[in-house]
């Protein structure tokens, strides 16, 4: 059962963070591929917070620290390069995480921060999984869906629709692009803000390793192979990023290669999978949208 | 119900159906005539090589032992890929299975975070490579480990470095939990015994960049440099230090032992130090182990520390779980009581569950007619 | 400090040979390939595979690059070619045959590291003693880049493989076979990768992950020196490499490398979002 928890606070974890990214990608076209970044940044703050003495109010506390950092940071990053080519953007981003990265390193060490204990929510005691799952994860993860399924019936979802289709038409009736692009960029950081303060709280600790070119990239994949623009395509990409892996490298284990040879035989299969969705099915699973290659997005 | 939705059921059908085989696998291996040992390495990103000499190690002791044992050995190999969390996951998958006792978590710091469930679950968690100083207190009973912690092998750096009269020293160590952990206790005790650190430069593992560290090196001119380095990167370090004729003493830990820092270091390796646990000459089961080394690996020499520990592990553990069936308190008790002659030295346990070592010697490499060999310089005082 | 001043010349060209063969197939095709950075990997392994069956030097270098380069146009072909004209697409795509190459390195060769031993022996040159490697970096670097700007700019098949990214068609209506030359590009590209993996083999160790660190800076390399200029990929080079030694020398740690450089990035966009030496291209 503690197994269970533990896969279910992490598919929850990851699958927001899919849903989080999707608003950048699919809303505006931001190709955040340093989104774990943000992630990171989350981290630190609820971690730094926690790490002082929890109080009553620690915990509404360390999540609006860490979204608020998350939006602030978000926006300055947004305004300062949303201007630039789409690719120069997709390197700046990844240089943004690794900076992140480093300064997660300096600050605490590559073991990151550990012990940390969890806070109270209105009395309740967070200690037991379940009730952490329950009380914290699943409300959010709700309050998450709610709030893109919501955005996706208003006005504002066309309005975002229409400067992905055409930049040009959209100033001339009066939408600025770049402050609708960069409103959903610091939405969709601060939401992977707030899910970083909320792992750290799951996990007692923060991790720098999670932190890679890598892992963004992962999470990269994760988004299109579930789907874009899609509820339910983030939770696929959540099983992506969390189950997948492990149930292949323990398939793999029983397989004729034994035990040995399970991991890089699951790196294999991650790389063909990846190939096979970003070629033959470019929705991904159940996405709603394809990927917008108009010129340069800027 | 639209064509998405059966998409996403179908996909999350295939997720569960494929956890589900994998649960009922499960259940027939949970036979009586088998033990179950969990092994939780990092096989992915920088640190494979040093996940994989530990499997390697720990498979040719499962090897051994079912060749000669009616009950047999399985070692569920699992890849944490360096994250925590991944790890944790991986030990409660363990506990969830039935498994017991864990022979290894690679990494200090994804220990450290495990054991808390460790211990809350009344697991067994024996490691041959973690070096953490805290380790001991979080582990309690449930910890045991046969390497010595980076606190006891500081110290008797420390002491041989400054009895030696190298009283200015550098540092030089890779940016990870390992290497900065061993930094942070040096430097500390270092100090404490009348020494002072003048220079720290750090890398990370597989960076071979040396040249403007090394003369950043030459700059300070220290008595003595610290290595804590990965055998390849410090045998680098070293070759690139002759070259621009620096003038230190360099010693390093047991990161320095098997045969890559020799063998890549070849000349510049000739004069660097370094402080092992452990019997002056090797032991009948260390020259047995690097016999089944070399057979399987076709290894032209030493085997590396890693291997040796997780052979040396397997071994312990195995020891005490035929001698007190699969009881965790008994296997515990059994363990703070053994007296094992492993490839790595003669293996006891205090009462902080850490390797009982009698004595600390420091080695030399030496190099002559392009062979090297390790010269025993004699035991250390405390 | 002449040392540290060859040393940062040398890591400068390196990088530079590295994002050469990058920034060939970003300024035709648009799109960032990650994979470029296993390619250096393999190309070094090639080298050391024909070592160990005896094959000398010359001809160990030559089938590594050559194969490479082979290699280079069967990812084209089956990861980039359907996905045309979708960049992230294709990105991801090399990400995902980064990661394919990667596991069948490590699957093949493990992940030890090895020693190259091409190119091992000492020159003196100029009064200082250099790693033969270190010399033949600088001379392909003083003959690869001065020989890429003149096809690029004076020959009929460079133009049009830089005016492939702009307009397609209209370079095919001139009968040039436009899939042949992205073939022939990635040849190139991953060829060069080859050599740069060979040098970097050969001066420090083959280790499955040894081209991610230059690629990153090759990537960082080609922004900052912006898209058409191939004398910015030199000088920017160059400049890099000078700048991670006098960091390293300066802070004493590695650690500090990364920041720096992509701060500098980011500095540089904000200022010149085409590039130190970039061209703004009219847009049609």
């Amino acid at each position: 059962m503690q197994l269970l928890a533990h896969i279910t606070a992490h598919l929850i974890i990851y699958s927001a963070l899919v849903l989080s990214l999707s608003f950048a990608v699919s809303k505006v076209n931001i190709w955040s591929v340093g989104h774990l970044g943000f992630f990171g940044i989350g981290s630190v703050c609820a971690a730094a917070l926690l790490a002082t003495q929890p109080t009553l109010y620690t915990f509404p506390c360390t999540v609006l620290v860490a979204a608020t950092a998350g939006a602030l940071l978000s926006a300055l990053l947004g305004f300062a390069t949303l201007r630039l080519k789409q690719d120069f953007f997709v390197i700046l981003s990844l240089a943004f995480s690794e900076v992140v990265l480093g300064v997660c390193i300096s600050w605490k060490g590559p073991a990151g921060f550990n012990n940390l204990a969890r806070p109270t929510v209105l009395g309740i005691s967070l200690e037991d999984d379940w009730v952490f799952i329950g009380v914290v994860l699943l409300p959010f993860f709700i309050a998450a869906g709610a709030v893109f399924v919501r955005f996706s019936r208003m006005r504002i979802d066309r309005v975002c629709a229409l400067i992905q289709a055409n930049e040009e038409l959209a100033m001339v009736l009066g939408v600025s692009p770049l402050y609708y692009k960069v409103g959903c960029f610091c939405l969709a950081s601060a939401t992977a803000s707030v899910w970083g303060a909320l792992a750290t709280i799951y996990a007692r600790s923060t991790d720098p390793n999670q932190i890679s070119i890598e892992s963004n990239l992962l999470l990269f994949s994760a988004l299109l192979f579930g789907g874009l623009n899609s509820l339910r395509g983030s939770i696929l990409g959540g099983l992506l990023l969390v189950v997948v892996p492990s149930l292949l490298e323990a398939t793999l284990s029983y397989s004729p290669f034994g035990g040995n040879y399970a991991a890089e035989f699951r790196q294999l299969l991650m790389g063909c999978l990846l190939i096979v969705v970003v070629r033959w099915m470019p929705k991904g699973l159940v996405g709603a949208t394809t990927l917008n290659h108009s010129r340069g997005g800027r | 119900m639209t064509s998405r939705t059966k998409v996403f059921a179908a996909a999350v059908a295939v997720v569960a159906g494929l956890g589900l085989l994998i649960a009922v696998l499960r259940l027939g291996t949970g036979r009586s005539d088998t033990v179950r040992i969990g092994s939780i390495l990092v096989l992915s990103g920088n640190y494979k090589s040093q996940g994989e000499q530990i499997r390697d190690g720990q498979t040719i002791a499962m090897d051994e032992i079912n060749a000669r044992s009616r009950i047999k050995l399985d070692i569920v190999f699992r890849d944490s890929e360096g994250e925590k969390e991944i790890s944790l996951r991986n030990v409660k998958d363990m506990q969830s299975q039935g498994v017991n006792f864990i022979g290894e978590i690679f990494g200090s710091t994804e220990a450290l975070h495990c054991l808390p469930f460790i211990r809350q679950q009344n697991m067994l968690f024996i490691s041959g490579v973690d070096t953490g100083a805290s380790l001991s207190a979080a582990g309690g009973k449930h910890f045991f480990r046969i390497m010595p912690s980076d606190r006891l092998a500081s110290q008797h750096l420390a002491a041989i470095a400054t009895a030696r009269g190298y009283k200015k020293a550098a540092i030089v160590f890779a940016n990870d939990v390992w290497g900065k952990g061993l930094k942070d206790e040096m430097e500390a005790e270092y100090k404490r015994l009348g020494g002072e650190t003048t220079l720290v430069l750090d890398t990370v593992k597989n960076q071979d960049l040396f040249q403007p560290l090394v003369a950043r090196l030459k700059a300070d001119r220290p008595t003595v440099t610290f290595l804590f380095l990965y055998a390849r990167d410090a045998a680098n370090f070293v070759k690139e230090a002759r070259r621009q004729g620096i003038q230190t003493e360099f010693m390093g830990t047991d990161n320095l032992t098997g045969s890559e820092f020799a063998d890549v270091g070849e000349d510049a390796a000739s004069g660097v130090m370094y402080v092992v646990p452990g019997p002056p000459t090797a032991s009948d089961r260390r020259l047995h182990f690097q016999q089944l080394y070399k057979a399987k690996f076709g290894a032209s020499s030493e085997p590396p520390l890693f291997a040796t520990h997780g052979y040396d592990t397997v071994h312990v553990l195995w020891e005490a779980i035929e001698a007190s069936g699969r009881d965790v308190p008994r296997v515990i008790s059994y363990l703070e009581q053994v007296h094992y002659d492993g490839a790595s030295g003669p293996i006891a346990f205090d009462r902080n569950h850490e390797l009982v070592v009698s004595e600390y010697r420091l080695k030399a490499f030496r190099r002559s007619g392009g062979q090297t060999t390790v010269e025993d310089l004699g035991p250390i005082g405390r | 400090m002449t040392d540290l001043l060859i040393n940062g010349v040398v890591i400068g060209v390196l990088i530079a040979l590295v994002a050469l063969g990058f920034a060939l197939t970003f300024s035709i095709l648009k799109f960032i390939n990650f994979a470029h950075t296993d390619l250096i990997t393999v190309g070094g392994y090639l080298a050391y595979s024909c070592g160990r069956l005896k094959l000398s030097v010359v001809p160990s270098v030559i089938v590594a690059t050559v194969l490479t380069g082979l290699l280079g146009v069967v990812i084209e072909r089956l990861a980039y070619r359907p996905l045309r004209g979708q960049r992230l697409s294709m990105f991801l795509s090399s990400f995902g045959v980064s990661i394919l190459l990667n596991s069948s390195i490590t699957l093949c060769f493990g992940s030890t590291s090895r020693t190259l031993p091409i190119a091992q022996d000492a020159v003196r040159v100029a009064g200082r003693t250099l790693a033969s490697a270190e010399v033949i970096a600088l001379c392909l670097f003083l003959v690869l880049l001065p020989l890429s700007w003149f096809i690029f700019r004076k020959t009929q098949y460079g133009l049009a493989a830089r005016a492939i990214s702009e307009n397609w068609d209209g370079v095919a209506l001139l009968g040039i076979p436009c899939d042949r030359l992205v073939s022939c590009v990635f040849f190139v590209s991953s060829g060069l990768a080859a050599l740069a993996g060979i040098l970097l083999g050969s001066l420090y160790s083959l280790s499955p992950q040894m081209g991610h660190k230059y690629g990153i800076w090759a990537f960082v390399l080609v922004v900052v020196a912006g898209f058409g200029s191939i004398f910015g990929i030199a000088t920017t080079g160059l400049f890099a490499g000078l700048l991670i030694t006098a960091v390293m020398y300066c802070f004493g740690s590695y650690t500090f490398v990364n920041a720096v450089l992509f701060g500098i990035l980011t500095i540089v966009l904000l200022v010149r979002p085409d590039g130190l030496f970039g061209m703004r291209l009219r847009r049609f």
